[in-house]
């Protein structure tokens, strides 16, 4: 429903609140940062890495900003590809980056391996990783989000003791 | 309406902190309670007018979803807008985060807080049987929801 601005003027007097859809369509850093990767501008210096089975919609990307903000981490630190950019995971150093990879399903296809020592599991190029519900089944299944939370705060742990 | 300064909560703060949290509540937060607070890394928030501490809030942040635990107002400046001002600025955070929702608990008795809280656009989402405690045995907790989907403009009257 639409109001004129006299509607709008006169809920204002009456001091209620009006409220309209977030416009979250705008680009945020990370789906700039998604196309610049698809232009081949992947950056392999940042500490953090995000691999995703397809580009993320507006709303996933909203939720993995707020996933990251929790831990203090802003979006520009992180690299996000998807599985088709598969081939760029040997350009990242394990010295560097820690990988979080969204999707059971997805983490099945990258073969990874369980850690000698760490409580976390290595992609094929050694980079220390991590699995979490992909943020489709975040959104469709909030109940997912207790082990997402376990494995975020798990990643910032991971993190911590092998730089810090 | 006067202009709140804002600043972030430090240990050292804790003291004076405890003392608005105890002259506000009948079952104040311990000050263990902040420390822990702090420690986790929850997001931790002064207001001040006029270089006097007159309110704090604490949030935690749980992937998309905030958490206000906290939200005090010292007794002599409440009534005044301030709490109002103080959630706005939470409600800021909550934004800036991109968060999908702002929850918090609050005694079936305090009906002022209930009243500010749906007059900024939350809803009762369950109530917590038994979740304070209370003079006579426990209280009702109810939780209180505020979806941010919705929320990109507030009203001139809200931020």
């Amino acid at each position: 429903m639409k109001l004129s601005p006299e509607q709008y003027f006169a809920l204002d007097l009456m001091g209620i609140p009006v409220w309209v859809s977030r416009q979250d369509e705008r680009l945020t850093p990370a789906e700039s940062q998604n196309e610049a990767e698809h232009n081949g501008h992947i950056d392999y210096s940042k500490p953090w890495l995000v691999i995703t089975e397809e580009l993320l919609t507006a709303a996933e990307n909203r939720l993995l900003n707020a996933i990251f903000s929790s831990i203090d981490i802003k979006l520009d630190d992180v690299m996000v590809i998807t599985q088709q950019q598969i081939k760029a995971l040997d350009g990242f150093s394990a010295d560097k980056t820690i990988a979080l990879v969204l999707g059971e399903t997805l983490s099945q296809k990258l073969n990874m391996r369980s850690h000698a020592a760490l409580p976390c599991k290595q992609l094929e190029n050694c980079l220390l990783a991590l699995v979490s519900p992909s943020l489709k089944q975040l959104l469709n299944q909030p109940q997912n989000k207790v082990k997402m939370w376990q494995t975020i705060l798990q990643l910032r742990n991971l993190k911590a003791p092998q730089f810090d | 309406m006067t202009e709140l300064s804002i600043s972030q909560m430090q240990l050292a703060d804790i003291d004076k902190v405890w003392q608005i949290e105890k002259q506000s509540n009948r079952f104040p937060w311990t000050k263990g309670n902040f420390e822990d607070c702090l420690k986790s890394g929850y997001r931790t928030f002064l207001y001040s007018v006029n270089h006097e501490l007159i309110g704090f809030s604490v949030v935690q942040l749980v992937l998309d979803e905030i958490h206000l635990l906290n939200i005090c107002v010292k007794p002599d400046y409440q009534g005044q807008g301030f709490g109002r001002q103080i959630l706005n600025h939470v409600l800021e955070i909550a934004l800036g985060q991109t968060a999908a929702i702002v929850v918090l608990e609050v005694r079936i008795s305090n009906f002022r807080a209930q009243q500010l809280y749906l007059s900024m656009g939350f809803n009762e989402m369950s109530v917590r049987r038994g979740y304070y405690p209370a003079e006579q045995g426990r209280e009702d907790g109810v939780l209180m929801g505020l979806e941010l989907g919705m929320l990109s403009q507030l009203g001139q009257n809200l931020l």
